[in-house]
């Protein structure tokens, strides 16, 4: 399997509800997993980062400078889902930002079921010997105007790329792999693959498991 | 909207309309987008047709609400598979044994209803996780230890009731020994408690597990029964203090003098906590890395070495072949003196014997001690584990995700090798290793006070001829350890059959036992189809 087939089997494994799967007797077509209107775009509630990573602190720089909350911790997710997510998302449908490592953005994928939320965006950052840092993009395919728009390197870094990204992911439209772009001379410090990515809720005013009150 | 199995469209949408009366129409999830959030992620059948896939999913938030959406489940012949978090990942997550059932989702169930500090114990419902019982603790100053696994995402319920384990003692990190009174909702919609629980008005349901007559707890696990709406558990006091200490052996034959020694050491109580047996020269341990001598001629070498050859080079270079690490709760004096019982049982035992003192800890700890301990030791839930990266040198492309293979082997040094040969000749034969530690030699752990379980985790790779030749590889490993009368503990649905049909003393007397239980308390077969092999009359007679 491809590096770039992988990817978009990972985008459509974490949005679930892209596919159509025949197995069951059905009354109609799977509805398209997208919401809000033509032009709308999702507005982020909040980030998280790693700062384990150098590019973390300044994808959470970026989105600062555009008034979003960023959190970031170190390698354990556990403070920042406590801390940030986890209250986020009980409260409602609140649109989450990151940039992580695959198993952690693997893991609050799971968490964000139980919320009825998925990812939107993913955004795979690879260092390539030569190159710096090549970064594939998956998600909606109204992005892709967004990415051809994208100042190039060193105007931005491509940390501060992502977050752009991640500010300007279309409410609606099927999703896809949407683009690509080359950030010089800043891969040293990726060892695996990173990802940015957006979480949403399902649909507006997704449910969430709400917590009652705790009966003692 | 899918359809269930053997329920027509018209049926299906009238169950779908009473569910709605019954927990709100907000509750009741048919669209592909809703449904699918409770696949397995890491299905190893995933966009397969043998993938088990969800009708539909049904959101109770009280008991009356479960009991109600029994009675219509009943009615009209939907099977349905309750969940409480469904985050048991690499066992089947939130997706049914039984492909086209309606999950009946308990996350809303997540009420704390009793903590007793004095007497140590919980009743909680099947949709507490780990996180929010720890937090509930913290914040009301309580000094109770919740006992958690490995992460700490799931549910108390759902994880003891698929026989899940912990670190702590064995008392509590067996969660369902760990567990003290039930309660159950039938397939008829009949509300039933265990235990004490059965005696109106008496205050001892988290104190006394058995009540009187037949302790029936058991067959609520792995199992399709019944229900499971509350559970009591016992929690741990904290103690003073934590010792976590280490002996190490030098010969490959000390492996058995050093199990019998632990086992001593465990069942006089001595050594209280989870210990692990690890070796430095094959690895595979967290908590015992493997030594760097070992690390740095591999690295050399360039290439893996046999068994034969790493053994030579322990020899040569003096590296340890065994290490147990021993764990302690209590009081700091009491600790350190049991440690010391150990170095000397040890030392007598298998001569030799080298100790490295380890590290005392003091409860309450920091929190700058949080970020310095194996989390769960203490009783703290976490998602820690998520940390390390998914692709490595020797797995560029990283798993989708992962399925388990763990057999209970007697408690014995003797099994631990011939479980290895055996297992080791299979997966060889497959081309297939233990994907999450890329050992070739298993050290077992300890969650069972009284046996070993081997725990292999096979990558899930969506390549559907690699993943299928794992399968392979996993049920031939199920039978041919059957052999050798290695069963495993806990499995994932797709191997259900496979593991029942190893437990087959007496032409499968235990399966038929099962089966005339299932006919009896849920005579429709509506609950939970198919798991851990037992199902209803109607789907045994059509599988012949």
């Amino acid at each position: 399997m491809s590096e770039v087939d992988r990817d978009r089997r990972r985008l459509i494994q974490w949005s679930v509800g892209a596919l159509a799967l025949p197995l069951f007797a059905s009354e109609g077509v799977a509805r398209a997993a997208v919401f809000g209107g033509a032009g709308e775009r999702l507005a982020l509630s909040a980030a998280v980062f790693d700062r384990r990573f150098p590019a973390g602190p300044v994808f959470a720089s970026a989105l600062e400078a555009r008034g979003v909350q960023a959190l970031g911790f170190a390698g354990d997710i556990t403070p920042a889902w406590k801390g940030l997510i986890e209250p986020a998302w009980r409260g409602g449908s609140a649109v989450l930002a990151g940039l992580t490592c695959e198993r952690n953005l693997a893991c609050l994928v799971e968490l964000a079921r139980d919320y009825r939320m998925h990812v939107v965006l993913l955004a795979r950052h690879r260092a390539v010997a030569g190159e710096g840092v090549r970064t594939r993009i998956y998600g909606p395919t109204g992005l892709r105007g967004e990415i051809a728009a994208l100042p190039a390197a060193p105007a931005l870094s491509w940390p501060e790329q992502a977050a752009r990204l991640a500010m300007r992911v279309p409410a609606a439209g099927s999703r896809d792999r949407v683009g690509q772009f080359r950030s010089r001379g800043n891969g040293a410090d990726i060892e695996a693959p990173l990802f940015s990515w957006v979480i949403a809720p399902i649909r507006p005013h997704s449910r969430s498991i709400q917590v009652p009150e705790v009966a003692i | 909207m899918r359809v269930s199995p053997g329920v027509s469209p018209a049926d299906m949408q009238a169950a779908l309309a009473e569910f709605q009366k019954i927990v709100g129409a907000e509750w009741v999830f048919t669209d592909e987008e809703d449904v699918d959030l409770y696949r397995d992620s890491y299905s190893i059948f995933w966009d397969q047709p043998e993938e088990r896939i969800v009708a539909a999913a049904v959101c109770p938030d009280s008991v009356d609400q479960v009991q109600a959406a029994v009675k219509v489940a009943n009615r009209y012949g939907i099977p349905i598979y309750p969940v409480s978090t469904g985050k048991n990942l690499g066992y089947g997550g939130s997706a049914p044994a039984y492909a086209g059932s309606v999950v009946l989702d308990l996350k809303r169930m997540n009420r704390i209803l009793r903590v007793d500090e004095d007497r140590g114990f919980v009743l909680v419902e099947p949709g507490v996780s780990y996180f929010d019982l720890y937090q509930h603790l913290r914040e009301t100053g309580s000094r109770l230890m919740v006992d958690v696994p490995d992460p700490g995402w799931g549910s108390l319920v759902g994880n003891s009731l698929d026989h899940g384990a912990g670190y702590l003692q064995p008392t509590y990190r067996n969660h369902f020994e760990s567990h003290c009174g039930m309660e159950v909702v039938l397939a008829d919609g009949t509300l039933l408690r265990t235990g004490m629980g059965a005696m109106p008005g008496a205050d001892s349901w988290q104190d006394f597990k058995f009540g009187v007559g037949p302790w029936i707890d058991g067959i609520f696990s792995q199992s399709n029964f019944g229900v499971v709406t509350k559970m009591g558990f016992w929690l741990m006091p904290e103690p003073e203090a934590h010792l976590e200490a280490n002996a190490f052996a030098y010969r490959f034959e000390d492996l058995s003098p050093m199990v019998n020694a632990l086992n001593y050491l465990e069942n006089t109580g001595v050594a209280n906590g989870m210990s692990f047996v690890t070796s430095p020269l094959y690895g595979g341990s967290s908590f015992v890395p493997r030594d760097q001598r070992v690390v740095d001629h591999l690295a050399g070498a360039g290439h893996d070495l046999s068994q034969e050859e790493l053994n030579a080079f322990a020899d040569a270079n003096k590296v340890p072949y065994w290490s147990m690490t021993l764990k302690f709760y209590g009081p700091e004096d009491a600790v350190r003196a049991n440690w010391n019982f150990c170095k000397k049982e040890f030392a007598k035992r298998v001569p030799g014997t080298t100790f490295d003192e380890g590290k005392l800890w003091r409860f309450p700890l920091t929190p700058e001690q949080h970020d310095e301990v194996h989390k769960p030791s203490f009783g703290i839930p976490s998602l820690e584990m998520f940390s390390r990266g998914a692709r490595s040198p020797n797995n560029p492309e990283g798993d989708w995700g992962h399925i388990w293979f763990a057999p209970i082997i007697p408690r014995t040094g003797e099994a631990i090798i011939e479980a290895n040969k055996v297992i080791s000749e299979i997966t060889a034969r497959f081309d297939r290793i233990d994907s999450l530690r890329r050992v070739k030699f298993s050290t077992p752990t300890t969650y069972w006070a009284r046996s070993f379980i081997l725990l292999f985790g096979f990558s899930i790779k969506r390549d559907p001829e690699y993943d299928r030749k794992t399968l392979e590889c996993l049920r031939t490993l199920i039978a041919e350890c059957a052999k050798h009368g290695w069963g495993e503990y806990r499995a994932s649905p797709v191997v259900h059959d496979n593991v029942a049909a190893a437990y087959s003393f007496n032409n499968n007397a235990l399966t038929r036992f099962h089966e005339r239980l299932k006919d009896a308390v849920d005579p429709n077969g509506i609950i939970s189809a198919g798991r851990y092999g037992i199902w209803p009359k109607h789907l045994r007679e059509k599988k012949g």
